[in-house]
């Protein structure tokens, strides 16, 4: 499942055309697919990857109240 | 570019902590302003035999991951008053009528709802900030796929 099934990743290579994103975040259960990777090489979009395999446990840590904390 | 790819995030307490002034490091001070949904974990049992465990997990990755990760980055999007988030799944009324799916199909009507009312509260609470919400639903034979692992049709 994920973007490795079928026209998934063609629908974020679709979006990345439109959009133009600087910088993107995608989360996936299984590995990105070369179409989609290549795609994002080529567009030159700063991209962060997170696959969450195996059933693992997935969160983020608080720091983002650091982060508000520093612009405060 | 820079693809960070965690196969897994470990075990134990501190498994799948992601650092986010780091990911933020990563990408080079650019802000973030497209994050793409495309997690998709599907089991198939009846529900008595579900255990607690499995149960969380079928939510963590469908819905959970992106509920951390959209509030995590969505304060980027907003202070550029411009992003995306795209849910890419399969929806979920193509599930119904099918047997031993209970914990997927809850899951995926929860994205649903957390698409729909993130929208809504953007555009209401959020000074109708730039920010797309796309659902793109993946129209795959989920039918087979679920019936493989021992699911079946209502009427079949």
């Amino acid at each position: 499942m994920g973007a490795n099934s079928s026209g998934v990743s063609k629908a974020v290579v679709k979006c990345l055309a439109k959009e133009k994103p600087k910088a993107l975040i995608l989360i996936d259960t299984c590995e990105a697919d070369e179409h989609l990777m290549k795609s994002l090489e080529e567009s030159g979009t700063q991209a962060v990857y997170f696959r969450i395999g195996n059933y693992t446990r997935f969160s983020l840590d608080a720091t983002i109240d650091k982060v508000n904390a520093n612009k405060n | 570019m820079q693809i960070r790819i965690d196969k897994a995030f470990g075990s134990g307490a501190q498994a799948g902590i992601i650092n986010v002034l780091q990911i933020k490091s990563e990408l080079g001070g650019s802000a973030v302003t497209s994050i793409f949904i495309l997690t998709e974990t599907l089991t198939v049992g009846p529900l008595l035999s579900t255990s607690t465990g499995e149960m969380f997990k079928i939510f963590e990755s469908n819905l959970l991951s992106a509920f951390h990760v959209v509030q995590r980055f969505f304060p980027d999007l907003l202070e550029n008053n411009r992003g995306h988030i795209v849910s890419v799944s399969y929806p979920a009324f193509t599930s119904w009528g099918k047997k031993n799916m209970v914990p997927y199909i809850s899951s995926k009507c929860g994205m649903e709802g957390f698409m729909y009312s993130l929208e809504d509260e953007v555009r209401h609470h959020l000074n109708q900030a730039d920010i797309k919400f796309t659902d793109v639903f993946v129209k795959l034979h989920l039918a087979q796929c679920a019936m493989d692992f021992g699911s079946s049709l209502r009427f079949d």
